[in-house]
């Protein structure tokens, strides 16, 4: 074979990171192409790329299907439109996507999907514009602006329900493992006096940095630890590695295992092997009722080939607590920030859905993965005090 | 019993995942960015066969088939002209792991995805019960690197190999078809790759971003190697080892950087890495 010469080469590889850079952004953004001046645009910010885009699908599904129903019904007494950005995986991604958005596309609210680095870093451009962000997440509730709404649990919500039934069982020797994240730490702070305060024992506590792959000494440590309860706190990818791992040692036999960071798509993907792990959560796509089929049939006809989870649930009520403030106090940013702040909408489970002070109140629901990693629902909690670690929004 | 058979599993993932990887640099001198992507091709290959109802261990080997042909276009498209350019080796496989995370998206979406769970039963060893799939992949890294030693040292194709490594203008004068055997040994690095991300998928999350984490402590391994097999399994010792002892006697969350720091040390004082030579 010839030399290729110097050229070539160089040429090659430029090709490469051209036909890459080309790939990357591709799925940098999309948006509606028939929006008017009239119309109110809302910009989607999500993680379309990294490791936060197994999330992606169920949350686009539930904004589209709920932009669907907002134009049809004439919720917002306006038309909605939508500009999706991605994310990345960076709060300096996240920070480019979000000016793009603000500067550029000119959206008059954000829908995020981010987690608190990232919605920092978007908040920051935000709130001097006025401009309402509505999230799911809060952090760990200490994420606060006037301008922000969470519409997912803060970690006392989502955790106390859970503590309170398993203890009820007689399950009282606990042991706390997290990733060295904000969330779980702040999550296993409030639980571990709230465990002692139910007259329950901490037997054990350790973290793991985020993006380990192997938790077999983590393991040992645990089940050296003899606990009733594993009360698991990692996110994302880790978390599916971490249950796997859990499923296939015959040690963890007899231990309970508590995952509520756990979604329904990894637990499914996880199947047998999620087993017996209990979450909580506002939101189970095998929550029976009629409501929730239709839901379901909503969000199947937006596109999702799979079921709903909580992002597409959260992503919905996004875009229908956004449409009723809209409709009570018009396009105006600062009024739109007021009345979110006030919403109290009928959800599309048919229970209540109140935002107040920025934090959502809503029912809680117990569920335990079965063998085929679906969540069955134990129980109904009524919706939990957010207890906030900022009590006031800067 | 446990915390040995922790250090070994740990030490023995690490080896499966190392094991292309140092072939394609030992060899070829390319740093092989895309080495993730191609254990990612490898683990969708399983789950696809999962999804038909394939046997894991069939799955397993579609696996590192379907590594060896993506390895082979690459090659053939892309490394075949830049071989001894490390600089744009490196920019291009960065690049290809990229395009591969996204075809994996655009074919598969976001989602994780399964290869079921094979082996889920326990083996007792010395009393002590324990995953009989970690002891496998245990038993499994052994036989590939016995495997790949027996290969190197008493086959005429590892006589060939050591050749090229050592000098490449003179293996090409006797005759040998150099790049015949470059672009067979990145193929072999790739199915490597590929059997490992199928091997490792019952333990990890399977999505398009698949073996990211797995992969940094993997090339500390192969810079402590100095390109030689017996360095490659002496890294992979340590730095398993490191990781698995540090995490259960100290606080795990500082142990990656431990990890690096003992693997800096360790170039500081070998810099050309863990092998054993006659004076």
């Amino acid at each position: 074979m010839a030399h290729s010469t110097p050229t070539r080469r160089t040429l090659a590889a430029l090709t490469a990171t051209c036909t890459t850079a080309g790939l990357m952004l591709s799925a940098c953004g999309t948006s509606s192409p028939e929006a008017s001046t009239s119309d109110y645009k809302v910009g989607v910010l999500l993680q379309l790329s990294g490791a936060g885009s197994v999330y992606a699908d169920s949350a686009q599904a539930g904004t589209k299907a709920a932009l669907q129903d907002v134009n049809s019904s004439k919720k917002a007494g306006v038309r909605f439109t939508s500009v999706v950005a991605d994310a990345g995986a960076d709060a300096q991604s996240a920070t480019t996507a979000c000016s793009r958005l603000i500067q550029q596309d000119k959206v008059k609210a954000l829908v995020v999907f981010v987690p608190g680095p990232q919605l920092l870093a978007c908040n920051t451009l935000a709130k001097r514009q006025n401009i309402p962000i509505l999230s799911l997440s809060s952090g760990a509730g200490n994420i606060c602006a006037t301008n922000l709404t969470g519409f997912g649990l803060v970690p006392n919500q989502q955790t106390l329900p859970v503590l309170d039934d398993l203890i009820a069982q007689g399950k009282k020797k606990w042991y706390f493992f997290g990733a060295d994240y904000s969330t779980p730490k702040t999550t296993i702070s409030i639980a571990k006096p709230y465990l002692a305060s139910k007259g329950g024992t901490t037997v054990g506590e350790s973290y793991e940095p985020m993006g380990t792959t192997d938790y077999s000494q983590d393991i040992t440590k645990i089940v050296n630890a003899h606990p009733d309860v594993a009360f698991l706190n990692v996110i994302g990818n880790d978390d599916v590695a971490l249950e796997k791992q859990w499923a296939a040692d015959p040690r963890t036999k007899g231990i309970t295992r508590v995952d509520i960071l756990l979604g329904e798509g990894p637990a499914k993907a996880l199947g047998s092997a999620a087993s017996g792990i209990w979450s909580s959560n506002v939101y189970f796509s095998s929550i029976p009722g009629s409501d929730n089929d239709t839901f379901k049939s909503q969000i199947q006809a937006a596109g999702l080939k799979d079921s709903p989870d909580i992002n597409t649930y959260v992503s919905y009520l996004q875009v229908e607590a956004l449409a009723s403030a809209v409709k009570s106090a018009g396009a105006d940013g600062p009024k739109v920030i007021s009345a979110l702040g006030k919403t109290d909408i009928t959800g599309p489970l048919g229970s209540q859905f109140q935002i107040r002070s920025g934090f959502s109140y809503q029912p809680v629901y117990l569920a335990q993965a079965q063998a085929d990693g679906s969540f069955a629902i134990q129980k109904k909690s009524d919706p939990v005090d957010p207890k906030l670690a900022c009590s006031s929004a800067s | 019993m446990t915390l040995l058979l922790d250090v070994l599993t740990s030490i023995g993932i690490l080896t499966i995942v190392v094991l292309g990887l140092a072939i394609v640099l030992g060899v070829l001198d390319v740093i092989n960015l895309a080495h993730t992507g191609f254990m990612g091709i490898g683990v969708y290959a399983a789950v696809v066969a999962h999804e038909h109802g394939w046997p894991f261990w069939l799955g397993v080997v579609v696996a590192a088939i379907a590594a060896a042909v993506a390895g082979l276009v690459v090659e053939v498209l892309v490394i075949r002209r830049l071989y001894d350019r490390p600089l744009e080796t490196i920019l291009a496989t960065w690049g290809i792991s990229l395009i591969i995370v996204q075809l994996i998206t655009l074919a598969f979406g976001h989602n994780n995805r399964a290869v079921g769970q094979p082996l889920a039963t326990a083996t007792s060893v010395f009393g002590t019960p324990y995953s009989t799939y970690r002891l496998v992949l245990v038993i499994i890294a052994a036989v590939l690197v016995v495997g790949l030693a027996l290969l190197i040292r008493f086959t005429r194709v590892g006589l060939t190999v050591r050749m090229i490594q050592a000098n490449q203008d003179l293996a090409r004068g006797l005759g040998i078809r150099v790049s015949f055997l470059r672009a067979s040994t990145f193929v072999v690095g790739c199915a490597l790759a590929g059997f490992a991300g199928a091997l490792l998928g019952p333990t990890q999350a399977i999505n398009p971003n698949y073996a990211v984490s797995l992969v940094a402590t993997a090339f500390l391994a192969v810079l402590l190697a100095g390109r030689h097999l017996s360095g490659l399994v002496l890294g992979c010792v340590i730095l398993g080892a490191v990781q698995v002892l540090f995490a259960r006697w100290a606080n795990p969350v500082y142990s990656s950087a431990v990890v690096v720091g003992v693997a800096v040390v360790l170039l500081r004082i070998f810099p050309e890495g863990l092998t054993w030579r006659r004076a």
